[in-house]
């Protein structure tokens, strides 16, 4: 009895053993995907601001990375609720073209990438 | 190469384009028909043009699909019209005195209406 | 001075055409998320490129035959068929790729919706080849894709860590990342070989060939072209991942849209680089659709023995035309489907990996075989890369398709 109770606890907990302290793919594609999207933004409006990029130019960057972040929080409503609210933030700061919102997220989503944050 | 010497059938003759006298393309060479006996040698009778040529060498599954995509035609070319073989086939004839280029030759005349074709 | 001025503008055609949609996008991503570490996959790719693009050319010189004939003859009738349909298939994307990507940037230019910038693109593309020589055709967005040339010269001026870029040649692993992050170099490796590789290439290439009527003595200038052409080429695509590397990196942007790229432009020139980042991705990618658009045909006429060739009136060479025209057309409608031109070129550049093998098989046994090619055979040199590109080429291709569902395509 002692064996077999020592046998499926061993079972229970090898799969999180193996996945300790690392991050789900999805959730980590996810939070990725709306990192790049949100630091895209930033970097188009401090250019726009700077007179470095045309108007058009500007514009149609924004809007197809609002349309990445929309595509973006229909994914995570399903499987990672807990990205919701810092979607929507995001598709808010884009929207405003805040720049320093933009960057606090993109920043704060770096961080929960956790190793995989930055390949060096 | 001429057409009266020794040839190894499968990798110098069957797969290679089809150029008439005239040196317009008339297909692929997509199969052979021999003719002769046991015990005496094979000689070839025509070169066979066209899907329903490709049947025998590919499973069935696939020649069904591509029937039914490009049709079953099958066009014979005798042997008698072949004036060399290098890296292609050329004939002695134009394509048309052989049954080749029908497709071809129909649409060529449809797109000769259209303007600057 | 004529042959100089031939073997000038051939250089440079290939360099202005080297770099399509699925290379910019790449070497971008590759940059931010890797740094200077996969140069030495474009490195390696492009000698691929130059080694396999020069046996073609060689091939069509000699023996009069463009790839796609060879590819019959030497892989029988059925796996023959099988390659077609592959060859087809990936062209068709890839042109769906590279028209949605000339749409886009056109959309960045001018503001116009994205579905009528994809359908003029198609159009112009259209009457273009109708009406323009084959010659006038290459010349065209080759020489115009040269404005992509402000990419290396932003390189230049953001002044990277050369000695990094240096070491990003020699080959290597980062083994220290995160398991996860190791699969997605694999992937770019992967990807990376692809979009230097990509068939279409050879296929145009071998085309244009057999139809200038190349002969023994065009064996020198295709292998200039080839090898000078591409290696220029390839340094413009890696010039985009350098500036990846410097200018995204820090600011945590790995491109996910294909107007990012033109940033690279942007930021050290203004509006003026950004302009000409744009036009030169317009001219490189359209150049790219009429490539792939024109190699589906080519393909499908060359292996069932049509009339082909673009030197011939679109009457002379009537299923050719209506080919081509089809791609386009087809091509045309999946971009309005509204599938996203990134998704496109991933879906192209993994089909295309798979297809590669039996691309280059028949192409390499025949510039080995004395029979077809005299005494313009593979030298020991040609042979030994060639074979040794050829098995790396089939690893890549076993590889593509795990690497892209494990790793989402790339975005993992």
């Amino acid at each position: 009895m002692k064996r077999k109770s020592l046998l499926l606890l061993l079972v229970l907990c090898a799969p999180s053993a193996g996945h300790a302290g690392d991050i789900d793919s999805g959730k980590l594609t996810a939070i990725r995907g709306i990192r790049t999207a949100a630091a895209e933004a930033a970097l188009v409006v401090q250019l726009k601001q700077q007179g470095r990029v045309t108007d058009t130019y500007a514009e149609e960057m924004k809007d197809d990375a609002k349309e990445e972040l929309e595509s973006l929080r229909k994914q995570v409503q399903q499987k990672n609720p807990d990205l919701l609210s810092i979607t929507q933030a995001a598709i808010d700061a884009t929207g405003a073209s805040d720049i320093g919102r933009l960057r606090a997220i993109t920043n704060q989503l770096l961080a929960m990438e956790g190793p995989h944050g930055r390949a060096d | 190469m001429k057409p009266n010497g020794a040839l190894k059938l499968l990798a110098e003759v069957r797969d290679l384009q089809i150029v008439d006298k005239d040196g317009k393309n008339c297909g692929i060479c997509d199969d052979i028909e021999l003719e002769g006996a046991p015990g005496k040698p094979l000689k070839i009778k025509a070169l066979l043009v066209g899907p329903g040529a490709y049947e025998g060498r590919i499973p069935k599954w696939l020649f069904w699909m591509v029937c039914k995509m490009a049709g079953s035609r099958m066009t014979r070319v005798p042997w008698s019209a072949v004036d060399k073989i290098s890296a292609r086939i050329f004939l002695n004839v134009t394509g048309e005195e052989v049954g080749l280029r029908k497709v071809e030759d129909r649409w060529i005349r449809k797109f000769e209406k259209v303007p600057t074709s | 001075m004529g042959g100089l001025i031939e073997i000038t503008l051939g250089i440079m055609t290939a360099v202005g055409g080297f770099v399509d949609v699925s290379e910019m996008v790449f070497a971008a991503q590759a940059g931010s998320r890797f740094i200077f570490s996969l140069i030495w996959v474009f490195a390696i790719g492009t000698i691929a490129m130059g080694i396999f693009g020069e046996m073609s050319g060689r091939v069509a010189a000699i023996t009069k035959q463009p790839v796609f004939n060879l590819m019959r003859q030497r892989l029988d009738l059925g796996p023959g068929i099988i390659a077609l349909i592959g060859s087809v298939v990936t062209s068709l994307i890839t042109c769906a790729a590279e028209i949605g990507g000339t749409a886009t940037v056109l959309k960045y230019l001018t503001g116009w919706p994205y579905p009528l910038l994809a359908g003029l693109t198609t159009l112009a593309l259209v009457l273009v080849i109708w009406a323009l020589p084959f010659k006038w055709i290459e010349r065209l967005f080759g020489l115009l894709g040269l404005l992509m040339l402000v990419f290396a010269v932003s390189t230049v001026k953001i002044h990277p860590d050369w000695g990094g870029v240096a070491r990003g040649f020699i080959p290597q692993a980062p083994v220290t990342l995160p398991m996860k992050d190791l699969v997605t170099y694999g992937y770019f490796v992967v990807a990376i070989i692809s979009a230097v590789l990509f068939p279409y290439e050879t296929y145009f290439y071998s085309s244009g060939g057999v139809e200038e009527e190349w002969k023994p003595k065009d064996v020198t200038v295709n292998k200039l072209v080839a090898t000078v052409g591409f290696g220029l080429g390839s340094l413009l695509a890696i010039s985009i991942l350098v500036n990846a590397a410097v200018l995204f990196r820090p600011v945590h942007v790995d491109p996910s849209v294909i107007g990012t790229s033109a940033l690279q432009a942007a930021i050290p020139f203004g509006k003026t680089g950004l302009l000409l980042a744009l036009l030169g991705m317009v001219f490189a990618f359209s150049g790219a659709a009429v490539e792939t658009g024109l190699s589906s045909a080519y393909s499908l006429s060359q292996f069932l023995g049509w009339e082909w060739g673009r030197l011939k009136k679109p009457h002379e060479a009537p299923r050719f035309t209506i080919a081509w025209v089809a791609t386009f057309a087809l091509s045309l409608v999946i971009v309005l489907t509204g599938i996203q031109p990134l998704d496109l070129v991933e879906w192209a550049v993994v089909l295309s990996i798979v297809v590669l093998p039996a691309t280059y098989l028949p192409l390499i046994l025949i510039a080995n075989d004395r029979k077809y090619m005299n005494q313009y055979v593979n030298g020991p040199i040609s042979n030994t890369l060639g074979w040794v590109f050829y098995a790396m080429i089939c690893v890549a291709a076993v590889a593509a398709l795990p690497l892209y569902f494990v790793t989402q395509g790339g975005k993992l």
